[in-house]
């Protein structure tokens, strides 16, 4: 049991046994568990995009999905009217989502809490409203459909899924990677100072302005990169995706793991969400009103989030407390 | 290359109103190298908003403010951060879910030991800057605060949490710091140790401190400023201000 104890070496062993157990998921799993292994990653991602910004600047974003979206359908948009070929319409699309993201950075930086709130809802709506009445170039509410994966990138064997899987496998490794070291640098203090007080933050000489919008842009990165991902698993992009259910999900996904643990939360939050949504579908048609109760459960019984139990656990043992 | 030396802090005329009602009136005031000044008045006398306007975290209406020679009248609170003023608050204004250590490492942006690794500092661990984890030690053990490190601020005492508020001020290693009231609230014990502190910075720094504790306030420094209804009514040594028929006016018990 010492070894249990050194929680160094545990986290280590645990960390290396995950990574060897995703490495392996195409090899024994079925086509289901893959492509659910594929949905939790693409949407992880989202809900990560949004909970970067609320566990570390404390903001709410309902337009988190706006970048996703952007970028899913200005590939679409190229590849469905031939406009040019991948290498130059992935660098576009995100350089439009990217730019979108920049001007309402500054925009919703001017804002607060509720006021914040609500000018990311208007402005993501505005961009769904564009994407539903757009039609020559959007299709409408049928949105886009017959996204191919591009060929060049099969370089795991033939199996479209397989490559499939390890594409967003490596893209969802590197921005958890990239957040995770964002969150421990002293970058990701600052965020967290302008959390707690950003007139303490102005106070001390921290151009909090550039900060938030850094965080916004970063966010809207991650969130481009999930579009990607949905794009080319699905292979369609449609106005649904932007919809208020599409922010309200990576809400909920959100809270419900925690955000104040980015990535941990984001990914059980994720799980959790999807995989109600998927099995309880089959069961009943109410089975939104099942995830909606849990929810209300999570907020009143542990507000933190789920993660915030294992945290109190850990806290519990460096502290020699004792459990009960 | 020689320069003309430019007082620290030069407030002229500086007026400012809310709603239609003068908070403060035509102060002026100057600062330098031991010319440190204790700030005294009844409440609602403009004391605090006289700080914020020094410190620019509400703009002026009329009148001039200079830093070092630097017309900051104008500029943001970050510019005059830089130029090296620093403040504390009457009510705990702290980063309540970062810990201590974290509150220190934040306060040190502006001074020598602050300096930037650049774009590194975005994804390089915190903790790694032992340049700054060293100082943030050494201000701990000043504040007395060594075995709070990692203890979150809203799990701190009122009298803990002003002794951090001190830390900070420090670790931005300022040339002027604005003291707003920092015993308020504190227990006998907490007195003695943050005046003490206070009273071994005022020999390092330029310091300007508003308190209501007169007898505390005069052994920090002899020059007394006297502000009511935001006006500057007088500016003196202790003894003037003590023997001034108009400051035992306003501070006269019916």
């Amino acid at each position: 049991m010492k070894f249990l104890k050194n929680t160094a070496r545990l986290k280590q062993a645990g960390f290396i046994v995950l990574l060897l157990f995703l490495v392996s998921i195409p090899v024994f799993s079925t086509q289901f568990f893959l492509t659910m292994m594929i949905r939790y990653m693409y949407f992880g991602l989202l809900t990560i995009s949004f909970s970067f910004l609320a566990g570390q600047l404390g903001l709410f974003s309902l337009m988190v999905p706006v970048s996703f979206t952007i970028t899913a359908y200005t590939i679409a948009i190229c590849q469905v009217k031939n406009i040019m070929p991948l290498q130059l319409s992935l660098p576009l699309g995100f350089a439009i989502a990217l730019i979108f993201a920049a001007v309402c950075g500054v925009m919703v930086n001017k804002t607060k809490e509720t006021s914040f709130l609500m000018l990311t809802l208007v402005l993501s709506q505005l961009v769904w409203s564009i994407a539903l009445q757009w039609t020559d170039l959007t299709n409408g509410s049928t949105g886009l459909l017959g996204i191919q994966f591009p060929e060049a990138l099969n370089i795991f064997g033939d199996k479209p899924n397989v490559n499939q899987y390890y594409w967003t496998f490596i893209l969802f490794g590197i921005c958890i990677v990239l957040v995770w070291l964002l969150t421990r640098s002293s970058y990701g203090m600052r965020l967290r100072g302008i959390r707690d007080s950003e007139s303490r933050m102005i106070a001390l000489g921290y151009n909090t302005a550039a900060l938030k919008w850094s965080a916004f842009m970063i966010s809207a990165v991650i969130s481009s990169v999930s579009g990607i991902l949905f794009l080319y698993y699905t292979g369609m992009i449609s106005p649904d995706l932007m919809s208020m259910n599409s922010s309200n999900q990576a809400l909920i996904s959100s809270i419900l793991g925690g955000t104040n643990s980015i990535i941990g939360g984001s990914v059980l939050g994720t799980v959790i969400n999807r995989t109600l949504e998927l099995t309880l579908s089959g069961i009943t048609k109410r089975y939104a009103l099942v995830t909606g109760l849990l929810f209300l459960t999570v907020i009143l019984v542990i507000p933190d989030g789920l993660t915030s139990v294992f945290e109190r656990f850990k806290r519990g043992r460096k502290e020699g407390g004792e459990l009960k | 290359m020689t320069q003309t030396k430019q007082p620290a802090l030069v407030i002229e005329n500086v007026s400012k109103s809310f709603d239609g009602i003068k908070a403060t009136n035509r102060v002026s005031l100057e600062l330098d190298e031991g010319k440190s000044a204790v700030l005294i008045g009844p409440n609602g006398a403009g004391k605090t908003t006289l700080f914020n306007l020094i410190t620019g975290e509400i703009p002026l209406d009329e009148g001039r403010i200079t830093l070092f020679g630097v017309d900051v009248s104008r500029l943001p609170v970050q510019k005059r951060s830089e130029l090296g003023l620093a403040r504390t608050y009457q009510i705990c204004n702290l980063f309540k879910d970062l810990t201590c250590t974290e509150n220190l490492y934040l306060s040190l942006k502006n001074s020598s030991w602050g300096k930037s690794r650049g774009f590194l500092e975005w994804f390089l661990p915190w903790r790694s800057n032992k340049v700054k984890c060293d100082r943030v030690n050494e201000i701990l053990k000043q504040i007395k605060l060594e075995d709070y490190e990692n203890v979150k601020v809203k799990n701190m005492s009122h009298g803990e949490q002003r002794q951090l508020e001190l830390g900070m001020a420090l670790a931005s290693d300022p040339k002027i710091i604005l003291f707003d009231e920092p015993m308020a609230g504190l227990s006998p014990t907490e007195r003695v140790f943050i005046g003490g502190l206070i009273k071994q910075l005022a020999k390092e720094k330029i310091i300007l401190v508003i308190e209501h504790d007169i007898e505390f306030a005069l052994s920090i420094t002899d020059r007394v400023a006297v502000l009511n209804h935001g006006e500057l009514l007088k500016i003196g040594t202790p003894d003037e201000i003590r023997n001034s028929k108009e400051v035992q006016q306003i501070y006269k018990i019916d």
